[in-house]
């Protein structure tokens, strides 16, 4: 039972694939510039995924821990680190939820800056074409297309960037605040004790 | 940095942006493929008289956006007062040019062979007739030709009339 079931999904899975090939490339011979703009949009989607969540999930945590709540830091972790196992062996857990936050967002930095070297190649290609030093009636509007469908996942990362870098600056000052206040009621308990 | 409400302002102003560029390309690839596919009627720019080949070299220019075909010239010989030449049709010579979209050609059309040179004064009308591959029908431009004075081959400033339709 189960395997015809199986076989069923593969079909339908085969189907949809054989489907969705013969409607893009129909749309390619009718408007290649579409086509080339959903490449564009999807292709750099894929590589900003990472990013758009990665920033997003960083906003996130930092404007929940400057409102009072305190963020799962196993969770945090395991962002950062490859695997749970390696995430205790670093013993990224004793961090302070700041610490492990600015720790994620600066293992993103990698990532960032290949992408935003992908999209610098792409608008450079496509500002050739458009200011006719490299010239092709053909490739030209083409080149266009895929650096306009990539410029949508790019603005994305760049606005949540920005976003989460205020909020993780945020929280490293309030987390700096408390470990003062701490360290002075420390000082003023030993104090005492002395007297 | 900011405060996030202006992170995304910011944002939202780049998107209109980036939205208007992207819409304004598509529909500006739209009506580039619409003016590609409307023929024009092809205009002459310039006729000159090339006395070694007997001939005179039409610089015709195609101002639409499909390729037009030249199947067939005729021309009318009208002698001036210095040529001792008579007047003569010559009518349907059949010649294979295409103007492609949007330059300048240059098409030859010979005259009789066997006819004196081109006296000043002489004058030659010529018509082309030309398709284009969205119809199966004939369209024609008459050229008058006057050989200039002073020994310059100055072709006459009046433009082509256009084809039936």
């Amino acid at each position: 039972m189960q395997r015809v079931l199986w076989w069923i999904a593969f079909g339908l899975f085969i189907a949809v694939i054989v489907l969705g090939i013969f409607l893009f490339s129909l749309v390619i011979a009718a408007h290649p510039e579409a086509a080339a703009f959903v490449i564009g949009f999807l292709g750099f989607w894929l590589f900003a995924n990472r990013l758009i969540f990665g920033y997003g999930g960083i906003a996130n945590a930092a404007k929940a821990f400057l409102d009072g709540e305190i963020p799962d830091k196993s969770e945090i972790a395991q962002k950062i680190a490859k695997s749970p196992e390696a995430a205790q062996l670093q013993k990224l857990e004793d961090l302070s939820v700041a610490a492990l936050l600015s720790l994620w967002l600066s293992s993103l930095e990698p990532f960032k800056y290949a992408y935003y070297l992908g999209f610098f190649l792409v608008f450079l290609i496509a500002t050739l074409f458009e200011l006719n030093i490299i010239s092709s009636i053909v490739i030209g509007p083409i080149a266009e297309a895929v650096m306009l469908g990539a410029a949508i996942p790019t603005l994305l990362v760049w606005g949540l960037e920005l976003l989460a870098s205020y909020y993780v600056g945020k929280a490293v000052v309030k987390a700096l605040e408390e470990m003062k206040e701490e360290k002075s009621e420390a000082g003023s308990q030993n104090g005492q004790q002395n007297q | 940095m900011k405060r996030p409400a202006s992170i995304l302002i910011l944002v939202s102003i780049i998107a209109l942006i980036l939205g208007w560029g992207i819409g304004s390309f598509f529909t500006q690839r739209t009506i580039a493929k619409v003016i590609a596919s409307i023929p024009g009627s092809p205009i002459v720019i310039d006729a000159k008289y090339d006395k070694e080949n007997h001939s005179i070299t039409y610089s015709i220019l195609n101002p639409g956006g499909v390729p037009l075909t030249i199947v067939d010239e005729s021309f009318v010989f009208t002698p001036g007062k210095n040529s001792k030449e008579q007047g003569y049709i010559v009518s349907h010579v059949p010649v294979h040019a295409v103007l492609p979209p949007g330059v300048v050609t240059r098409v030859e059309l010979k005259l009789k062979a066997g006819t004196e040179k081109l006296q000043i004064g002489d004058a030659v009308l010529a018509t082309f007739t030309y398709v284009h591959p969205l119809s199966t029908d004939l369209y024609t431009v008459a050229h008058p030709f006057k050989m200039g004075v002073g020994g310059k081959n100055v072709a006459e400033q009046k433009k082509g009339n256009k084809g039936g339709k």
